[in-house]
């Protein structure tokens, strides 16, 4: 059986924008990993960049069904965790100087 | 968990909140031109306009953005988001009353005062059917809830006052001045700004792993010191009010602490409206409580003024202000463009921001804000109209900007 491969869920997740930061899912560090099983069931681990973010459950959404749109993807599961805490230092380096992270006091 | 798509208000209920809240800040600014730059704590125009700025644009707005906020903090939806609509028009109608009683009729100061305690009250039970045993889970909801119930008592207090201003009750109002203003302003609007800074504070500006101590200071000072203000009133003990007032003093300080520890800790370093907002917001502050600790320690009526000026206008205006310009563009968003994410392209919430009018917004309105400050400490009428003319047109691209925001596509 063909199966998925991590390579094709991380281009998929990262056609999902944050709509406040401007940055991808993925270039933001946001997707802890994602499994794959025998039967291209994918389980995506991720997190957000705050506990109160208001779009909780539309990027829940938005993952799941950018997933689903893989060839032979079976289903997709979303699991939001805090652990560990996102920070920016896990955002790509492009991502961050976008944000101008680092730079300067304020 | 379901948490937030479902639980959104509607924008429909939620944008009334803001147009009203900024038109009533307009009303607020055109009827100080009224008024001259020495100003007396007890004239009931400026009164009245200061009520019309506090509960028709402060209040309105902060209840229009709890209303979007708190379902996703606390993890359900509203319980009767039905409300809304009618604490909307009790707060708006109660405002209008108030200032007309203020300026004309003080007959209607009753009325005014007692619809604005009903919506309050309504939006006070809405909050604590929605949140129940969630209300304690954290910080941000704990200050919510004791700031609920400090308006609540501060509003009735207030009522009561009008009661007094109407001679329904026989009273001298003027006693009840300073316990209602703090009960209102350090126990109710301080502490809900203190509790949804640890949560809007860090979404924003992208901050994690920073001390969250001085908040909890923050909100234990405040706390206890509205609380001890109420009971130096009641034993009529001036020494224990002047307490009150240094812990509540601590507690605005550990609150600034707080913020700079946010934001050295900020994963973002864009100078947007929202940033620079929020500079004016916390300069304002800081300036407001150095007034505050001149006055308190004998200065004249000028440094209270000046302290209340610099507080209201510019740490609540601005940090109100500000967050306007990141909550509407995201509810705006939510409603039209959530539903064609994948479908096709959408915006970003930064371009749905007319970034040269609210520069036009910010710049106008900072000037009038110190301009307008420096007439009060020279009781210049010049300065004072001049800083006025300079709010005022800051105000208007304020609300060309509100209505920018809503009617993107």
């Amino acid at each position: 059986m063909q199966s998925v491969t991590k390579e094709d869920v991380y281009a998929a997740i990262s056609t999902v924008i944050d709509p406040e930061v401007g940055c991808n899912l993925v270039d933001l560090g946001l997707i802890y990993g994602a499994d794959i099983d025998e039967n291209n069931h994918v389980n995506v681990t991720m997190t957000l960049s705050t506990r109160g973010c208001p779009l909780h459950q539309s990027m829940i959404d938005w993952v799941k069904e950018a997933v689903e749109k893989i060839e032979l993807v079976e289903g997709c599961d979303v699991e939001i965790v805090w652990e560990p805490e996102w920070n920016i230092s896990m955002a790509a380096e492009h991502v961050k100087q976008s944000l101008g992270a680092g730079t300067g006091m304020w | 968990m379901k948490i937030s798509s479902n639980f959104a208000p509607p924008l429909g209920i939620i944008s009334p909140f803001f147009i009203t809240g900024v038109l009533f800040y307009i009303l607020s600014i055109v009827g100080l031109f009224t008024l001259e730059s020495h100003i007396s704590w007890l004239d009931l125009h400026w009164i009245g306009f200061v009520h019309t700025y506090l509960i028709g644009f402060v209040m309105l707005v902060i209840i229009g953005a709890m209303a979007q906020l708190l379902p996703v903090v606390l993890e359900r939806g509203h319980c009767c988001v039905g409300f809304y609509p009618i604490i909307f028009t009790f707060i708006s109608l109660g405002t209008l009353l108030l200032l007309i009683g203020f300026l004309a009729y003080p007959l209607l100061l009753s009325y005014g005062g007692l619809i604005i305690v009903l919506g309050f009250a309504i939006f006070g039970i809405e909050l604590i059917l929605t949140g129940k045993d969630g209300l304690w889970r954290s910080l941000s909801t704990r200050a919510v809830s004791f700031a609920i119930l400090f308006l609540t008592i501060g509003t009735v207090l207030g009522w009561i006052m009008t009661l007094g201003l109407a001679g329904t009750l026989e009273m001298d109002p003027s006693h009840l001045i300073d316990v209602h203003a703090m009960t209102l302003l350090a126990g109710g609007v301080m502490l809900i700004l203190i509790g949804l800074a640890q949560i809007l504070l860090p979404m924003f500006g992208l901050a994690h792993g920073f001390d969250t101590k001085p908040a909890v200071w923050a909100f234990g000072l405040i706390v206890f010191g509205v609380v001890l203000y109420l009971s130096g009133e009641i034993i009529a003990s001036d020494t224990v009010q002047t307490l009150a007032m240094v812990s509540i003093l601590f507690a605005v300080g550990a609150h600034s602490v707080q913020v700079v520890m946010i934001a050295r800790k900020k994963g973002r370093r864009e100078y947007d409206i929202w940033f620079r907002s929020l500079a004016v917001a916390y300069l304002s502050l800081v300036l407001s409580l150095g007034c505050f600790i001149f006055a308190l320690m004998g200065g004249d009526d000028r440094a209270w003024l000046l302290s209340g000026w610099l507080f209201g206008i510019g740490f609540l205006g601005f940090m109100i202000t500000g967050h306007l310009y990141k909550i509407i563009p995201f509810l705006v968003w939510f409603e039209r463009f959530s539903p064609l994410v994948g479908k096709q392209k959408v915006p970003m919430l930064h371009q749905m921001v007319p970034k040269r009018s609210a520069d036009f917004q910010w710049g106008y309105s900072s000037v009038g804000l110190f301009v307008a400050a420096l007439s009060l400490v020279f009781e210049n009428n010049d300065l004072w109209y001049g800083g006025l003319s300079f709010l005022l047109v800051g105000s208007l691209f304020l609300i060309h900007n509100i209505t920018w925001m809503l009617r993107f596509k």
